[in-house]
């Protein structure tokens, strides 16, 4: 199999490759050293089938993430769709031109998105403007690498965090674009019946941080 | 038909799939099957449930990890292909929604092994219908049966979406 590294982190490697007639990108978790090789399996095991879970379940319930292939405990490999994109921290990077209204509309889209996702009690984990990609074919905003999800029950503070972390990059990487998350805010808490308490919530810890 | 190898399995050798029109003798394949007629070697598998040769490329993916892993759930690989392709985990259901009923007409069928040229005379012989270009089991599929056993919800109507729900859900099936 011909596979391309296109990103290494540091939970797993993240290649594209040909799959079954289409291109995929094969996401192999690394196997840890450190840690008893049974350990290791099952925790391991425990992360994929997360992870598959939950893109599995936003596909079924609207939110666009890339489509699950294959899961191969034995490769520790998840295999997905290769979605064709931007991530929205290359949209608002340095010397992109972003108008009023494409901001407006990419606030909407990020709040609904987010919102859909934490009513399913879905926690993404790792929300950053990297993990946020809008798809070259419809302009759909995708959701993607939920290596840390998990779903929750009831926990309007696992939900705050998840917006917290997104603030945290908007404020890092994108302090001219905090207009942006703050408009996505507000669609967020409009979108979702818990959400104004959930916004409520992370103003809290924004001002804490 | 067509042939390709698996990108996870390299060395497992070719799939092959076909489909198969106008099927008349369904009921006694069946039969024959049930009675584990070693010459029907092949997931037979009704037309209707498969909205595009991806989703039996996924299942048939899954059925050849689970034998090469020693994790069959069912009697063999090409039983693994039909139950594979079912989001239940339930044997018995998973070969009536997605394998032959007596009064099925339109039929994919999978051989995991051997040669294009072996099967197709093979299958000549013990299928009483036509074969056609498998492209055009795209317009074989019965979407409210799909979206039913799938649970897909019907807000999704774009084949493109569904496919990738239907896929997905055929992924997670096995993982405990």
């Amino acid at each position: 199999m011909s596979k391309n590294l296109v990103k290494q982190g540091a939970e797993a490697r993240i290649y594209t490759t040909s799959f079954l007639t289409r291109t995929a990108i094969a996401k192999e978790r690394f196997k840890k050293a450190y840690r008893h090789p049974t350990l290791d399996k099952k925790l391991t095991d425990r992360r994929l089938v997360q992870e598959a879970r939950c893109l599995v379940k936003c596909r079924s319930i609207g939110i666009d993430a890339p489509a699950v292939y294959f899961v191969d405990l034995e490769n520790r490999t998840i295999y997905m769709e290769y979605i064709e994109g931007k991530t929205v921290n290359d949209l608002l990077a340095d010397g992109s031109k972003i108008t009023a209204e494409e901001s407006d509309e990419l606030a909407r889209k990020i709040g609904e998105a987010l919102a859909k996702m934490h009513a399913a009690e879905m926690i993404h984990g790792d929300l950053t403007t990297s993990n946020l990609l809008i798809r070259d074919a419809n302009n759909s905003l995708a959701i993607i690498d939920f290596g840390l999800s998990f779903i929750t029950t009831c926990s309007i503070e696992d939900k705050a965090v998840d917006l917290y972390v997104l603030e945290r990059t908007f404020l890092s990487t994108h302090p001219h674009a905090h207009h942006l998350f703050l408009t996505m805010l507000k669609v967020y808490g409009e979108s979702y019946d818990s959400g104004n308490s959930i916004t409520g919530k992370e103003k809290k810890y924004g001002w804490l941080g | 038909m067509y042939s390709s190898s698996l990108e996870p399995f390299p060395s497992h050798g070719l799939v092959h799939i076909s489909l198969y029109r106008n099927v008349k003798n369904a009921k006694e394949l069946r039969k024959r099957l049930l009675s584990r007629d070693l010459e029907l070697s092949y997931a037979f598998i009704d037309a209707k449930v498969i909205l595009d040769k991806f989703q039996v490329l996924v299942a048939s993916n899954i059925a050849i990890y689970n034998e090469t892993h020693h994790k069959l759930r069912t009697h063999n690989v090409h039983s693994e292909i039909v139950y594979s392709l079912s989001p239940s985990t339930n044997i018995r259901e998973s070969l009536k929604n997605h394998g032959l009923s007596d009064d099925t007409t339109d039929v994919v069928i999978v051989k995991v092994g051997e040669s294009a040229e072996t099967i197709q005379t093979h299958l000549t012989k013990i299928i009483k219908g036509e074969e056609r270009d498998v492209e055009e089991m795209t317009g074989c599929v019965d979407l409210a049966r799909v979206k039913k056993y799938y649970k897909i919800a019907d807000s999704i109507s774009d084949r493109e979406e569904l496919l990738k729900a239907v896929v997905g859900s055929i992924a997670i099936k096995n993982l405990s």
